[in-house]
């Protein structure tokens, strides 16, 4: 027999066909419903994390649900003690940043004062004997 | 057991308890009817795909697990051969990739097939015996992608369109897949 022969679609057919000593093993139905009962490790995980994920949000819809103004004002209090140190701590800030005396002023005022020490050390005491 | 059995086992629909007549057109395909009347094509063809008996128990194992759990879900109007052959030939795609990964990992590839051991023959039995191996390594040696509608369209009997049903392809992309393979068969067979 050729190669071509052994191509043919029924010499093809015949040589895939199951032997005598190729038989299936007999499968019960039973137990395949049994096995289609267990589980699979994967599944259990499934199920666990699903579980834990509507606990978690049950929980999280009861609190918000049951004290919104608990948390409204637990809210509102941090916000006001922010706000009352911020004001201070406002204010002294823009006092460092911009000083009331201006720079031109202290600049005058060291300047009449160096005038008034040299015409003091220029003219003789009146009292002088 | 998840289903009550004598419900599950025997069921038929109440069409056919009220029309005797149509029983035999509105009678369902029990699970059990259909392990009876498949397992042995599901296992041929785990058995054909994979070249292992072991691995294809597992697969017609794991086929008929899958179909138990779907079995309310499928649609009775359609044949539960091909929806089997469908799975069967899913779950030995999946074994047989398991297992090269396996085997990647663990020792060199062994090309020896899961083959009979033989018996003493005449001589034109032992002929056809070592032809029908040839054609059977040479089927299993084809890459995954032709080995299946191979082995659905030649041992399974089935038509190019029902292959291609089956493997999700168009009816043309088999034919040329089965083309292709017989050419990869050729040279196969010509090589050993």
């Amino acid at each position: 027999m050729g190669e071509r022969d052994l191509l043919e679609e029924g010499v093809l057919r015949r040589a895939l066909r199951l032997e005598g000593d190729e038989r299936s093993p007999r499968f019960d139905p039973a137990d395949i419903a049994a096995a289609a009962a267990r589980r699979p490790v994967v599944g259990n995980v499934l199920v666990a994390a699903i579980a834990a994920g509507s606990v978690a949000y049950a929980l999280w819809a009861t609190v918000s649900a049951a004290a919104p103004t608990l948390v409204a004002d637990a809210l509102d209090g941090s916000i006001a003690l922010v706000a009352s140190a911020a004001v201070p701590a406002l204010m002294l800030v823009d006092a460092l940043q911009q000083p009331v005396v201006p720079a031109s002023v202290l600049a005058a005022l060291l300047v009449a004062t160096a005038h008034e020490l040299r015409q003091r050390k220029e003219a003789p005491p009146a009292f002088a004997s | 057991m998840t289903r009550p059995a004598a419900a599950y086992w025997g069921r038929m629909t109440v069409h056919a308890a009220i029309f005797p007549s149509l029983a035999v057109r509105a009678e369902r395909v029990t699970f059990a009817d259909a392990v009876r009347d498949h397992q042995d094509e599901i296992y041929g063809v785990a058995l054909r795909i994979l070249g292992e008996r072991e691995a294809a128990r597992d697969a017609t194992s794991a086929t008929l697990v899958k179909a138990y759990r779907s079995w309310d879900r499928y649609d009775q109007t359609r044949p539960v051969r091909h929806w089997l052959l469908r799975i069967a030939a899913n779950e030995a795609i999946t074994i047989g990739r398991a297992r090269t990964r396996e085997r990647a990992h663990t020792a060199p590839a062994d090309t020896a097939m899961d083959v009979p051991a033989a018996a003493p023959a005449p001589h034109e039995q032992a002929v056809a015996r070592e032809e029908r191996e040839r054609v059977r390594s040479a089927v299993a040696a084809l890459p995954e992608l032709y080995r299946v509608p191979v082995v659905l369209r030649y041992f399974s009997d089935l038509s190019i369109d029902e292959v291609a049903a089956l493997v999700g392809r168009p009816a043309s992309t088999v034919g040329v897949q089965l083309l292709r393979a017989r050419a990869l068969l050729r040279a196969a067979l010509e090589a050993s």
